[in-house]
C-alpha cells in the first residue's frame, strides 16, 4: 500500500468508528451529509505536487506520520495549564476553548456578550435547530476543492458557531482557542470547524489561537466559513502557534455582502507543514475586504498561503498584503489570485507579497495572478523577495547599535505594517512582543 | 453615447499645429537604397574611409536581416526603395555662424517656437537644429567649449573629433543590433554629438530640435553623448514634421555612455505629425535608444513624452554595467485617433547593487492602441539588483486599447523586483465628480490627465515640463492651453 | 428651497423615477429610505445633474430657479452638494488642489475674488476639525488609497469646505464602523443650520440614530410611497420593506 492509501485507510477506519457510535442516528440529514463528504473524499483523495495548486507543497511528511487508529483521543482532557499560555490576557467578550474540535464548557468563559448573540458549541446549535446552521453550515465551502474540505465535513459533529444578529455590535473581541491534544505515542487528527454569521449592520471581532500538544506530530484539518451580511463589520485574527512538528491544513471561506467591511489577518508562526487556503468572495456592491498575513517559518518549517479574492460585484475594494520572514532552511509559498468578474466594474484590488530572507538557505516561491474580465477596474500587484538591507544595517551599526539588535529592529520594521493594522490593542502588544522574541531567537543563533 | 463621452471625444480632436512646410530648395539623393547611395551620403559628408567601411558593413548586414514582426503595431510593408535617404537645404558653404544661416530656416525654427538667435533664446538652453538630414545651426558652441564641452552636429564631430567618434560610435548600439539600427548605421545623415569631459557639470540644457520637411524623405539621425568620469549633462530632443498624406520613416539611433560617477539625463518631447483623424499619413517613429552605464556609480535617466507619430515603436534602455549604477525610465505616451504606440524600456542589470526605476503612463484616446513593453533582466553576477516598475494606463472613450507586457528574466536570486500595474478609464465618473464640485469639464479633463502624468513631468527640466503639459493639452483637449 | 414635482427619469429607456414629489425647506433634514433598486441613488444623481439620466417629465425648482436647466457645475456653484455613494479617485491631484479649484470655480461664478494658496490652507485646516481628519489627507491624491471610511469622511470634509445650501448625502453611512459613523454624523450635525437643508439617502436605519431627521420618506418603485417622522424609520428596520412592497404593489394592481 502506498503512503497515501495508508492514510486514506486510517481515515476510513476513523469514519467507521464514528458511525458505530451513532447508535441508530445514522439516518439523520447531518449524517447523510457526512457520508456524502466521506465518499467525496474517497474520490478526490489527497492532492499531489502534480496539481498546479500544490506545486510547491508536498504532503509526503504528513503521509509518513503514524496516526492513532481511532478518531478521538481517549479521555485525557488537557488541564488548564496546557492552555493557560494561550489565554487572551486582555479584555474579551468571551473566551471559548475547543479541544480537538469539540467545545469545552469547563475551560470556556463568557464575560460580556449581548443576549441575542450565539457564541459556542455548534453541536448544541445543531440540536436546537439554530437557523444559522440550516442556512449556512457547509453552504459556502466547496467539497470539490480538495480532499481536506471533504474530510473535515465527514467528521463534522461539533465546532464553533458565532451568530451575531442584525444591528448588534460587540465591541470587545471574542477569543477562541483551538487546541489539538495529542498526548500519546501515536499522533491525533482533529477536524475543527467554524461558522461565523454576522447580520445586517452587525459588528464582531474574533481572535483565534491555534495550538496543540508540544512535541507531537498531530494533524489539524481546519475549515471555516464566514458570512457577513450587508453593512456588517467583521474582523478575524488567526494566530497559529502549533509546535514545529505539527501539521495544519486550513480551508477558509468568507462571503461579503453589500457595504460589508471585513478584515482577515493570519499570523503563522508554528507548524512543520502548514497550508492555508483562503477564498474571499466580494458578493455585494460597495464591499471592502482586507486579507493580511504574516508568516515566519524557520528551521525546516514549510508554510504555504494560497488566497483567492473573487470580485463578483461592482464597486468593491480589496486589499491584500502577505509578508514572509524566513529563516533557517524554511520554505514559504505565496500564491494569490484575484478574479474580477465581468459585472465587477469599478473594482479596486491591491495585492502585495513581500518576503524577507534571513538566511541563505531559506526559500520563497511567490505567484501573483490576476484574471480580469471587466474593463473599468484598478488592479495592482507586486511581489518582492529580498534580504536584509546591508546599507541600513550598516547605518544602524555606525550609530552604535549592535548588529544583533540592528537586525532585529530592521526585520521588525518589515513586519510592523501588519501588526499596526491590528485594532485590538492587547493583541497588538502581544504580537509585538512575540515577533520581537522570535527575531531575537533568529539572530542569537550562530550563522 | 453619453454626453461626457461626447465631450471627451470633441476635446480629444484637435489640429496638429506644426503641419506646415518650409519652401526651401533641397539637395536630395534620388529615392532608393544601394551601396551607391551609402557611398553618396558618405561622400557628401566628406567622411573618412573607416566610416564609409562601417556604413557598408552595416548595409550588408541589413540586407541579410528580416524586418521584425513581434511588435503590437501594424503598418503596411515599407518600400525601402521608395524613400529618399538624403535631403539637405541647399547651401554653397556651411555657415560659419548663425548670421550666415538661411533666413528662411531661421524663420522656420522661430515659427516652431525655437528661436536660434542666442540673445532671444531661452536662457540656459543650447540648441542643435536638425533640418531633414543635416544640422543647420548649433547655438552656444563657443560658450560650452570654454569648459571643454563639445556640442556640435555629428558631421562636424566626424571631422573635428574623429578619435572620439571612432571610440564610441556603435559601442552601445552595434551596427548589427537590429533591423532599423542597421539601416540607420548605413545611411545616417546627421545628428548631435555631445562630449562632457571629466569632472565637468554642463552648465546649460543641451537640446536638439529635429524637423522633417521634405516629402518622401526618411530621417536617420544619430546621436552620441559621452559623459566622462564625474560629468553631468541634461539633454533634450524635440521633433515635428509637416502634415503629409504619406507615411514617413524616422529611424534614429541614440547612444549614451556614462563613465564612473557620470550622469546623463535624456529627455524627449516627441511631436512628429501623427496622421489625420482617419489615420492617413504620419511619421513611423522606429528608434533605437540605449545608454550604457559603463562606470561605477553612473546614472542614466530617460524621460519621454510621446504625443506624435502615427506609430511610435521604441524602447530607450539602460545597460547597467558599472557597480552601483542606476537606470531610470519615465514615460508618458499619448495616442489618439488611429495612432499606435509600442514603447517601454529594457533594464539590463549586469553590475552589483544596480538599481532601476520604470514609470510608464499610457493614455489612449480615439481608436488608438497603446502598448507598454518592458524587460527587466538581472544577470547572474548582478548581486542585490533592484527594480521598481509601475505601468499605468488610462483609457479615454471606449474604442481604444491599452496593453501591458512586462518581461522579467532573473538570473540572480538576490534581486528585488517590484511591479505595479493599473488600468483605468477617465470618464463619466471622474468628470461628474469634478462637475459636482463646481469644476468645468474642460478643467476637469486637464486636471485628471496632468495628475495622471505628474510623476513623469516632474522629471523633465522645468521649461520643458511646461511645454510638455501644453503639448498634452493640445493632443487631448484642443481648446485648453 | 427645493421643490420636486412629478419627477420622472430614465436611463437607457428604462424608467427609474416614476413621479417623485418632495418639498424641502431651509433648516430641514429629510431622510429617504428604500430597498435596493428603488431609485434612491438615481434621485440623488438626477438632482446633482448627472447626464447619464434623462428627465422625462416633471419639474425641480431650487431657490426659485428651474434646476433642470442648470449644468452640474452650475448647480454646484448655486450651492447644491452631493456626497457620493462611491467617491471617485483622482490620481496625482491632491485633495487641497482639487478643493481649491472647486472653491475658486464657485467663487468666480459669484464674481468673488479667488483664494490664494495660503488663505485657502488656513480655511481648510479649520474645516478638517469638523470631521477629525488628519492633515496628511490634504496632500494625498483625491480619495486615492483611502479606505472606504476615509472616503466617506472626505466627502463630509468637502461639504464643510464648500458650505452648500442643499446637501444630498448618498449612502454616506454605508460600510462605516460605529466609530466612523459617529464622526461622520457628528460632522453633519455640526454643519446643520437653519439656513441649509440636508437630504440623507440611506439604506440602513442606523444612521438616523445619529442624525435625527425631521421627515422620513420611503421610496419604492421610483415613487415616494410613504412619509412620516423618525418613527417610520424604526418601523422599517423592524418589519423590513415587505409591508411597503405589498401595500404599493397591490395599490398598483387596483
Amino acid at each position: 500500500m502506498t503512503e497515501k492509501q495508508n492514510l486514506s485507510q486510517t481515515f476510513a477506519e476513523h469514519f467507521a468508528v464514528l458511525e458505530k457510535k451513532l447508535n441508530g442516528k445514522s439516518s439523520t440529514p447531518q449524517h447523510k451529509a457526512r457520508q456524502e463528504a466521506m465518499n467525496r473524499f474517497k474520490e478526490v483523495g489527497f492532492p499531489s505536487i502534480k496539481d498546479e495548486e500544490w506545486k510547491y507543497t508536498s504532503l509526503t511528511p504528513l503521509l509518513k506520520v503514524h496516526f492513532q487508529p481511532v478518531a478521538e483521543v481517549p479521555a485525557l482532557a488537557p488541564v488548564e495549564e496546557d492552555i493557560a499560555q494561550y489565554r487572551a490576557g486582555y479584555p474579551a467578550a468571551a473566551e471559548l476553548v475547543f479541544l480537538n474540535g469539540a467545545f469545552s464548557a469547563e475551560l470556556s468563559k463568557i464575560f460580556a456578550l449581548p443576549d441575542n448573540v450565539f457564541a459556542g458549541a455548534m453541536a448544541l446549535a445543531m440540536e436546537d435547530n439554530h437557523p444559522a446552521i440550516e442556512r449556512h453550515l457547509g453552504k459556502h465551502v466547496k467539497l470539490d476543492d480538495n480532499g481536506f474540505v471533504s474530510l473535515n465535513s465527514a467528521f463534522l459533529s461539533d465546532g464553533l458557531l458565532i451568530d451575531v444578529p442584525d444591528n448588534t455590535q460587540i465591541e470587545l473581541p471574542i477569543h477562541v482557542i483551538h487546541y489539538t491534544s495529542s498526548p500519546g505515542e501515536d499522533a491525533v487528527v482533529a477536524h475543527p470547524r467554524k461558522l461565523v454569521v454576522a447580520g445586517r449592520s452587525a459588528s464582531v471581532k474574533i481572535i483565534e489561537t491555534h495550538a496543540g500538544t508540544a512535541g507531537s506530530s498531530y494533524f489539524t484539518n481546519y475549515v471555516s466559513e464566514t458570512v457577513a451580511a450587508d453593512n456588517a463589520q467583521v474582523e478575524t485574527y488567526l494566530l497559529q502557534h502549533h509546535n514545529e512538528d505539527a501539521f495544519q491544513i486550513t480551508n477558509r471561506y468568507a462571503v461579503l455582502g453589500r457595504d460589508t467591511n471585513a478584515k482577515f489577518f493570519s499570523f503563522d508562526f508554528g507548524g512543520r507543514l502548514v497550508r492555508n487556503d483562503f477564498t474571499m468572495v466580494m458578493n455585494g456592491e460597495g464591499g471592502e475586504g482586507t486579507l493580511n498575513g504574516l508568516f515566519m517559518p524557520r528551521g525546516d518549517q514549510h508554510i504555504d498561503n494560497h488566497t483567492l479574492i473573487d470580485h463578483a460585484k461592482p464597486h468593491c475594494d480589496s486589499h491584500e498584503l502577505y509578508k514572509g520572514i524566513l529563516d533557517g532552511e524554511s520554505h514559504g509559498v505565496f500564491s494569490g489570485k484575484i478574479i474580477v468578474r465581468q459585472d465587477a466594474q469599478k473594482t479596486d484590488a491591491k495585492q502585495a507579497n513581500n518576503n524577507l530572507l534571513l538566511s541563505k538557505k531559506a526559500l520563497v516561491d511567490t505567484k501573483p495572478q490576476l484574471e480580469i474580465f471587466a474593463d473599468d477596474v484598478k488592479c495592482t500587484h507586486g511581489a518582492t523577495i529580498g534580504r536584509m538591507d546591508e546599507l541600513a544595517l550598516f547605518y544602524l551599526r555606525s550609530r552604535g547599535i549592535p548588529a544583533r539588535e540592528a537586525n532585529n529592529v530592521l526585520s521588525y520594521a518589515f513586519a510592523s505594517e501588519l501588526v499596526e493594522g491590528v485594532s485590538v490593542e492587547g493583541l497588538r502588544n502581544q504580537l509585538d512582543d512575540y515577533i520581537h522574541q522570535r527575531l531575537e531567537e533568529s539572530f542569537s543563533q550562530e550563522k | 453615447m453619453s454626453e461626457e463621452l461626447k465631450t471627451i471625444e470633441t476635446l480629444t480632436k484637435s489640429e496638429y499645429k506644426y503641419g506646415w512646410t518650409t519652401d526651401i530648395e533641397a539637395d536630395s539623393a534620388p529615392p532608393g537604397l544601394s551601396e551607391d547611395i551609402v557611398r553618396f551620403i558618405s561622400a557628401k559628408k566628406e567622411e573618412p574611409e573607416w566610416l564609409l567601411e562601417w556604413r557598408l558593413k552595416a548595409y550588408r548586414r541589413w540586407l541579410e536581416m528580416e524586418e521584425p514582426d513581434w511588435q503590437n503595431v501594424h503598418y503596411p510593408r515599407i518600400d525601402y526603395q521608395d524613400i529618399i535617404y538624403y535631403s539637405a537645404p541647399k547651401v554653397k558653404d556651411r555657415p560659419k555662424s548663425l548670421d550666415e544661416v538661411d533666413p528662411e530656416l531661421l524663420a522656420t525654427y522661430e515659427k516652431l517656437g525655437i528661436p536660434l538667435k542666442e540673445q532671444e533664446m531661452l536662457a540656459g538652453v543650447a540648441v542643435d537644429a536638425v533640418f531633414d538630414s543635416v544640422s543647420v545651426a548649433t547655438t552656444f558652441k563657443e560658450k560650452l567649449a570654454e569648459q571643454g564641452i563639445i556640442f556640435c552636429s555629428f558631421s562636424e564631430a566626424v571631422h573635428d573629433y574623429p578619435e572620439l567618434v571612432k571610440k564610441y560610435l556603435g559601442s552601445v548600439v552595434p551596427h548589427s543590433d537590429n533591423f532599423f539600427a542597421a539601416l540607420n548605421s548605413a545611411v545616417f545623415s546627421d545628428g548631435s554629438f555631445v562630449f562632457v569631459p571629466k569632472g565637468v557639470r554642463c552648465p546649460m540644457e543641451l537640446s536638439t530640435y529635429f524637423r522633417i520637411n521634405s516629402a518622401q524623405t526618411g530621417q536617420f539621425e544619430r546621436t552620441l553623448i559621452v559623459a566622462e568620469e564625474g560629468a553631468y549633462v541634461s539633454y533634450l530632443e524635440g521633433c515635428t514634421a509637416p502634415m503629409r498624406d504619406e507615411n514617413q520613416l524616422h529611424a534614429a539611433v541614440v547612444e549614451l555612455v556614462a563613465l564612473d560617477d557620470a550622469q546623463i539625463k535624456y529627455s524627449t518631447v516627441q511631436n512628429w505629425y501623427p496622421g489625420d483623424e482617419h489615420g492617413k499619413g504620419g511619421i513611423y517613429n522606429f528608434v533605437t535608444k540605449r545608454g550604457k552605464c559603463a562606470g561605477v556609480n553612473s546614472k542614466i535617466s530617460w524621460t519621454q513624452v510621446e504625443t506624435g507619430s502615427a506609430i511610435t515603436w521604441k524602447y530607450p534602455s539602460c545597460i547597467l554595467q558599472g557597480d552601483n549604477s542606476v537606470g531610470e525610465f519615465y514615460s508618458v505616451a499619448v495616442t489618439n485617433n488611429f495612432q499606435q504606440a509600442d514603447t517601454g524600456t529594457k533594464m539590463i542589470h549586469l553590475g552589483k547593487n544596480t538599481k532601476s526605476t520604470i514609470i510608464s503612463k499610457g493614455i489612449s484616446a480615439g481608436k488608438s492602441q497603446n502598448t507598454y513593453r518592458g524587460l527587466v533582466k538581472i544577470g547572474k553576477n548582478a548581486e542585490n539588483a533592484r527594480n521598481f516598475s509601475q505601468c499605468d494606463s488610462m483609457l479615454m472613450g471606449d474604442k481604444c486599447g491599452a496593453h501591458t507586457f512586462p518581461y522579467l528574466e532573473i538570473k540572480n536570486e538576490t534581486a528585488q523586483i517590484e511591479h505595479e500595474a493599473t488600468t483605468s478609464k477617465i470618464g463619466e465618473d471622474q468628470i461628474f465628480y469634478c462637475n459636482q464640485r463646481g469644476i468645468s469639464t474642460e478643467d476637469a479633463v486637464n486636471m485628471i490627465v496632468n495628475g495622471f502624468c505628474k510623476e513623469v513631468f516632474r522629471e523633465l527640466p522645468m521649461e520643458f515640463a511646461v511645454e510638455a503639459q501644453k503639448l498634452l493639452g493640445i493632443s487631448l483637449e484642443g481648446s485648453v492651453g | 428651497m427645493l421643490e420636486i414635482k412629478n419627477l420622472h427619469a430614465s436611463v437607457e429607456g428604462k424608467e427609474i423615477l416614476n413621479g417623485i414629489d418632495l418639498t424641502v425647506n431651509a433648516g430641514e433634514v429629510h431622510a429617504i429610505m428604500g430597498p435596493n433598486g428603488s431609485g434612491k441613488s438615481t434621485l440623488a444623481q438626477v438632482l446633482a445633474g448627472h447626464e447619464g439620466f434623462e428627465v422625462t417629465d416633471g419639474s425641480v425648482t431650487y431657490e426659485g430657479k428651474d434646476m433642470l436647466e442648470l449644468s452640474a457645475e452650475d448647480r454646484a456653484c448655486e450651492g447644491v452638494f452631493l456626497a457620493f455613494q462611491y467617491p471617485v479617485e483622482i490620481p496625482g491631484v491632491s485633495n487641497t488642489y482639487f478643493l481649491r479649484a472647486a472653491v475658486n470655480a464657485q467663487r468666480k461664478y459669484h464674481g468673488e475674488e479667488e483664494y490664494d494658496a495660503v488663505d485657502f490652507l488656513s480655511l481648510v485646516k479649520e474645516k478638517m476639525k469638523i470631521v477629525e481628519m488628519d492633515e496628511k489627507f490634504l496632500n494625498r491624491a483625491v480619495n486615492q488609497g483611502f479606505s472606504g471610511g476615509e472616503k466617506k469622511r472626505n466627502e463630509i470634509f468637502h461639504m464643510a469646505v464648500l458650505n452648500p445650501k442643499l446637501s444630498i448625502l448618498d449612502e454616506t453611512d454605508s460600510g462605516l464602523d460605529i466609530d466612523a459613523l459617529r464622526i461622520v454624523a457628528g460632522g453633519v450635525n455640526k454643519l446643520r443650520s437653519k439656513d441649509n437643508a440636508i437630504v440623507l439617502v440611506t439604506h440602513y436605519q442606523r444612521l438616523l440614530n445619529y442624525i435625527e431627521p425631521d421627515f422620513v420618506h420611503v421610496l419604492y418603485g421610483g415613487k415616494i410611497v410613504k412619509s412620516g417622522g423618525k418613527e417610520l424609520a424604526l418601523e422599517l428596520e423592524d418589519q423590513g420593506y415587505d409591508n411597503i412592497r405589498e401595500a404599493s404593489d397591490s395599490a398598483v394592481a387596483v
